[in-house]
């Protein structure tokens, strides 16, 4: 096996003994079963309130958009949030617990020891996300109607981006930084600055990686798109700028006691 | 051949000099002592050694090969210890070595042989499976001894390996380390002299960063400690010393409980006895007296104090 194989399978053990893989399999699911239920739940609840108090709401029947909808913001707003506190301490838990000492003394590159713990959790977080929306398809299938599963599976890809970029940023700051907290502050920052700030300004709004959060209906709806491409093609490239900078700067960083 | 040269070494944080134009070879098959007092530049050189630390300037070669910072060439040829090694507590000891195993490439046969062998090396198989975070300081020295000899290194360096470890813990490492003396370079900096005694060959003795001897034990011993007069008495010699201090043939003295230990500046003067009468006069009883050989403590004392 490659060194960075065996330092990625090490990585992954790491997340399932810590029980990491647990605490993201957990909140990936509870994603995927609580988005079509509160979806579904929620008119009939403001309904039955509404009876209740006299007043009368007019709630429009729920759909599966309301599901889709209940997915995308509990990822943005909630699960990021989970993902970023998971991954904070990639690298600088290595450096302040100084394990990565008796590693980087073997015949290890130190572009092999930051990829891997990029390839670890790019990993587990797909494969939970993946196997999470399509829980919440099928899921969302059953109790509402029937919709394109590619047309689904593109957002999920997109809001994936979305996910795969803050967690790039979180673990790039990790590999800079001392401690797993300011690396959780400045990737809470990361998540706010691609998913809301990009978009406020007209110059920067079309390409913004978090565009995908407000415009997944039409996605759904109508297929892919040509102005889907610039969020899609800028999130890749920010990923691989922020791989390629923690790659650098932890080759020229120094591991002191 | 040399196995470690160190040739004009210098690092510097900022305005701070840790190591100043340090010069080193340590010859194939000794065990080399690397001593120095806290904040020598012991464990700064070490992590230049290894590649953890980048050098200011100067060169490092081991086992032929130059060290580079962020290279790994050398890094097959060395094994590496520090003081208190930090494993993933979450592995057991075996784990941990067949990782290790894996980041030298080995194949799965000679993986499981080598972990087999180190782990009965150093005394774990009984604990192979044990969490690393369950075991105790010694038990974590002697699976990182095991870790650093995983590649079979021509050198092996050790930075202060059994300086934080209780006197059984010390003894099992130190007995590990005079077994693998017979075939490896091996490369230790320790405070602890009476190890220094116990195991080295040649000494280099360094203080704020710089060299201030390097030298064979014992010509260093001959060359450059004092004889040293112990006398044991029936009580306390303390009104003695400071009359003691005032002799022109005394260095240095010290006194512990009823003995003093007199640094003589010259061991011709025991041939007209001129120590026993000036003690005699003292009327105090003498229940001993004698030569000492010095020890490695008594001459790193006084070489430093010499330097300043």
């Amino acid at each position: 096996m490659s060194t960075i194989g065996v330092l990625l399978k090490k990585d992954l053990m790491e997340q399932a003994r810590s029980k990491k893989v647990i605490i993201l399999a957990a909140v990936f699911a509870f994603l995927a079963i609580v988005s079509p239920i509160s979806a579904k739940l929620l008119p009939e609840l403001v309904k039955s309130l509404s009876g209740q108090s006299g007043i009368v709401i007019t709630v429009p029947e729920a759909t599966f958009i309301n599901s889709i909808d209940q997915f995308v913001k509990n990822i943005s707003q909630l699960v990021i949030f989970v993902l970023i506190f998971v991954v904070a301490g990639a690298v600088s838990d290595e450096k302040t617990r100084k394990t990565l000492e008796l590693v980087l003394v073997k015949p290890v590159s130190r572009t092999s020891f930051v990829l891997s713990k990029f390839a670890a959790y790019f990993l587990t977080i797909s494969m939970s996300f993946f196997a999470s929306a399509l829980v919440c398809y099928f899921y969302t299938v059953s109790i509402f109607e029937s919709f394109s599963l590619v047309n689904f599976l593109m957002v999920a890809a997109l809001t994936l981006f979305y996910v795969l970029l803050v967690i790039a940023a979180t673990i790039f700051v990790s590999t800079i930084a001392k401690s797993a907290a300011v690396a959780g502050v400045v990737g809470l920052f990361s998540s706010f600055v691609f998913s809301s700030i990009l978009g406020l300004f007209s110059a920067t709004a079309d390409y913004s990686p978090g565009c995908i959060l407000s415009h997944y209906p039409e996605l759904i709806m109508k297929g892919w798109d040509a102005k889907f491409m610039p969020p899609a093609a800028l999130s890749i490239a920010l990923i691989a700028g922020f791989i390629i900078g923690a790659v650098v700067v932890f080759r020229g960083q120094e591991i002191e006691r | 051949m040399s196995a470690i040269s160190i040739r004009n070494l210098s690092k510097s944080f900022g305005d701070f000099t840790a190591v100043s134009h340090l010069d080193l070879e340590i010859r194939e098959n000794s065990v080399f002592g690397f001593l120095g007092p806290n904040g020598a530049g012991k464990t700064t050189t070490i992590r230049m050694m290894v590649g953890l630390i980048k050098p200011s300037s100067g060169s490092i070669e081991i086992a032929g090969s130059k060290v580079a910072f962020g290279e790994v060439k050398t890094h097959s040829s060395f094994g590496y210890l520090p003081e208190q090694p930090s494993f993933y507590g979450w592995m057991s000891g075996e784990e941990y070595l067949r990782f290790t195993a894996g980041l030298f490439g080995l194949s799965r046969k000679e993986e499981a042989q080598r972990t087999k062998r180190l782990l009965a090396l150093v005394d774990l198989e009984a604990a192979r499976k044990k969490k690393i975070s369950t075991y105790s300081n010694g038990m974590k020295q002697r699976l990182g001894i095991a870790q650093a000899l995983m590649n079979d290194p021509e050198v092996l360096i050790l930075d202060e390996a059994v300086s934080a470890l209780d006197p059984i813990g010390r003894k099992e490492v130190l007995n590990i380390i005079e077994e693998l003396r017979k075939d490896k370079t091996i490369f230790m900096s320790t405070h602890i002299l009476a190890d220094v005694d116990r195991i080295c060959d040649d000494v280099a003795i360094i203080d704020q960063g710089k060299l201030v001897i390097q030298s064979p034990l014992a010509v260093l011993k001959e060359k450059y400690a004092s004889p040293i007069l112990k006398v044991d008495f029936t009580r306390d010699p303390g009104a003695a010393v400071p009359e003691l201090e005032r002799s022109r043939w005394v260095k240095k003295v010290e006194k512990s409980g009823n003995q003093i230990r007199i640094w003589l500046q010259d061991s011709e003067v025991m041939e007209s006895n001129i120590p026993l009468k000036a003690l005699a006069g003292f009327d105090i009883g003498i229940l001993s007296y004698g030569l000492t050989l010095p020890e490695t403590e008594d001459l790193f004392v006084e070489l430093l104090e010499k330097k300043r």
